[in-house]
């Protein structure tokens, strides 16, 4: 399985670089940098409760889009002390009439983990815009797969709304997560099983600044869950609110 | 501001963009005379809101699509009598895109237009070259008549 994961990243960074190559014909480029109080994916902090910086850019061209982010874990509990990680997509939006379908491809590279950790998902969803408001549902399949113990699903809805004529965005989301387990280290991605996350919050805009502020949850009893995973790190998989800083380019 | 509101909730909004004209002036010779054109350049933003699916491990957001399209006046004065004037526009001579709900101050256009002010000219320069040809055959068709007339 390790195999795969190495193949699947050395794929998307070889499709990315070569996505880079034809820069000239690039439709756009969007890149910043960002700095968070806590690096919180689908409700569960993935450094430790700490902050987190990251660096990120996108090209895009005729349709399809190619990312990298790099995001500091600060030894992630999570994530076998890993120091870093990086994601590595590969995408592709269709237009159907008003709905915007998405496709795409994402590695998760770590770096300095005890061991291998990396993983890939296949996702998929559709957007819908109405004026300042956008709708949207996208899953995410991991298939089965060693370093994640099994296989992983989230389920995401989101709603992101514009204030016309004021810099500020609000954004709410609810998520569910499920997969199989077959060894610790599902508790990765889902610390004590099946859980639904949450998050609210509001960006206000000045480029190339960005400011941010969320309230993100999940339904884990923290409190009184106990689990064997050392990867399970269950005091950073409850309710928080961050705030970030980014600088786009 | 409530105009803006209107325009944002259709699909795309087109802004002019803080008018700095740029000019050129230029003397083409010619056996009808010395032709006179004078070239004014403006700029136009076209926004469009859209929303963005996130880079590997950030969520989807608002994002604006943006665009500055070059106008290019020219009015030029062909020997005593004929006037020739054309209007040529280049689309997207610069684009990009910004975080965020579409204001051109907040989405920082402005301030990207400021600072490729140079491409611009020199997208303008090349549309004052590949004119020169055109007022060449104005000029000509018009000499052709006076010799006629």
């Amino acid at each position: 399985m390790t195999g795969i994961d190495r193949s699947l990243g050395a794929a998307l960074i070889g499709a990315i670089a070569v996505s880079l190559a034809p820069q000239v014909q690039a439709q756009s480029v969007d890149a910043g940098v960002e700095a968070t109080t806590d690096e919180v994916r689908r409700g569960l902090s993935w450094s430790d409760g700490e902050v987190s910086g990251s660096a990120d850019a996108r090209v895009g061209f005729g349709g399809l889009d190619a990312s990298l982010r790099l995001a500091m874990l600060r030894k992630s509990d999570r994530h076998a002390n890993a120091d870093a990680v990086a994601d590595l997509a590969l995408g592709k939006d269709w237009e159907a009439g008003a709905f915007t379908l998405r496709t795409e491809a994402i590695g998760h590279v770590f770096t300095n983990a005890d061991s291998n950790m990396n993983y890939g998902e296949l996702g998929l969803g559709a957007r819908y815009s109405i004026g300042p408001l956008q709708v949207g549902g996208m899953a995410w399949y991991a298939p089965k797969q060693d370093n994640i113990g099994g296989d992983n699903l989230h389920l995401r809805a989101t709603a992101d709304a514009g204030l016309p004529g004021f810099p500020v965005s609000v954004f709410a989301a609810l998520g569910y997560t499920t997969g199989d387990t077959q060894d610790s280290r599902s508790a990765r991605l889902r610390p004590a099983g099946d859980y639904t996350d949450w998050k609210v919050g509001a960006e206000f805009n000045q480029f190339p600044f960005t400011l941010g502020i969320e309230y993100v949850g999940t339904d884990i009893d923290t409190d009184n869950t106990v689990s064997v995973s050392p990867f399970a790190d269950l005091k950073h998989a409850g309710d928080r609110v961050l705030a970030l800083v980014r600088m786009s380019f | 501001m409530k105009t803006f509101a209107f325009a944002g909730i259709a699909a795309g909004l087109v802004l002019s963009a803080p008018a700095q004209a740029m000019e050129h002036k230029a003397v083409i010779e010619h056996p009808v005379g010395p032709i006179a054109a004078d070239y004014t350049g403006a700029t136009r933003v076209e926004m469009q809101q859209i929303g963005t699916a996130g880079v590997g491990g950030r969520p989807s957001s608002l994002r604006c699509q943006w665009s500055v399209s070059l106008s290019v006046e020219r009015h030029a004065q062909v020997g005593a009598s004929l006037q020739a004037k054309r209007s040529m526009t280049r689309d997207d001579v610069i684009k990009g895109t910004s975080p965020g709900w579409c204001s051109e101050r907040g989405s920082g256009i402005d301030q990207i237009v400021e600072a490729r002010r140079d491409e611009l000219r020199s997208a303008m320069m090349a549309m004052v070259a590949q004119d020169r040809d055109v007022i060449l055959v104005e000029a000509d068709s018009a000499h052709a008549k006076q010799r006629v007339g």
